[in-house]
């Protein structure tokens, strides 16, 4: 009994944690994001890295944001993909959307983009295939 | 007349050589060697998501890499490379131009560093407002960090309380 309501107790505590970081996190993204926009910085690597980190943490977040997480992870996609980074995201983000077909082709793009995950893209596709959780 | 038709023609022949030496810049962009051994690897800070080689890519003014970057219209092409042979000064960053001098740069261990790499040996100047950004990034990714940390601390101490 004791050890549940610890366990409890824990789980509160890093969600609590995880909700303070998340909001951290998603204010100096943000800053970044503007300050590249705002002198005409849209166009770079650094721009893209920014974009895929935000997505990722929308995705993370509680309660998840996955239309600014798409969004991002496209406009990413689009910029530079970070050898393939971006579709991995893209494709979780469709994933967490319902988005199964979505899911498979951004999977095969990343797998496409850097040949040194085709193992995991693999993995992933027949996970993704099966209609298997995310664990 | 004859003067004027001189001068034209060494204007000509002035032209070939910049057009050729361009040429020649674009055949032989500024490669960026990254090394990624271990120490090396481990020696730069891990809060920059990506390492080294990220941000490197990071710093340059344009998109990925090997587009044309720079005063001098160079391109530059980063990429992680084996050991470079220098480990007690690492992070080692080596630069070879294109007139294939290779340069080593040692203890390229943070982001004000990793710019004036860029600027030294491959003529790429990152604008203040891009270190801003990527140092704003990296306070993000250590967040994650932190967090993590947090937890483990806690769940620990709160365990051993309960158990004595």
């Amino acid at each position: 009994m004791i050890y549940h309501l610890f366990y409890s107790f824990i789980g509160i505590l890093f969600s609590t944690f995880k909700a303070s970081n998340t909001g951290k996190k998603l204010k100096l993204l943000n800053r970044a994001i503007q300050s590249l926009q705002d002198v005409e910085l849209v166009q770079t690597t650094a721009m893209a890295h920014a974009l895929i980190l935000r997505a990722d943490v929308n995705i993370d977040s509680i309660p998840q944001n996955i239309e600014q997480s798409l969004k991002d992870a496209m406009q990413a996609a689009e910029i530079d993909d970070l050898n393939g980074r971006a579709w991995r995201v893209v494709a979780d983000a469709k994933e967490a959307n319902g988005d199964v077909p979505g899911a498979i082709e951004a999977i095969s793009n990343w797998a496409m983009k850097n040949p040194s995950f085709a193992g995991k893209a693999k993995k992933e596709l027949e996970r993704l295939s099966s209609g298997g959780s995310s664990i | 007349m004859v003067f004027r038709s001189k001068r034209s023609t060494s204007f000509v022949l002035l032209s070939l050589i910049s057009t050729t030496c361009c040429g020649a810049l674009a055949l032989n962009p500024t490669k960026i060697q990254v090394c990624q051994n271990k120490g090396c690897v481990k020696s730069f800070p891990s809060k920059y998501d990506g390492g080294l080689v990220q941000t490197l890519k990071d710093l340059i003014p344009s998109t990925g890499t090997g587009i044309p970057v720079g005063e001098n219209d160079n391109s530059v092409i980063i990429e992680a490379s084996d050991c470079l042979s220098q480990c007690s000064n690492g992070p080692n960053v080596c630069c070879s131009g294109a007139a294939n001098e290779e340069r080593v740069f040692g203890k390229v261990d943070g982001i004000q560093m990793a710019a004036a790499v860029l600027e030294v040996g491959a003529d790429v100047d990152s604008p203040g407002v891009l270190m801003a950004a990527i140092e704003d990034m990296a306070m993000a990714c250590q967040c994650k960090l932190t967090c993590t940390i947090s937890y483990i601390i806690v769940t620990m101490y709160t365990y051993c309380i309960l158990n004595c």
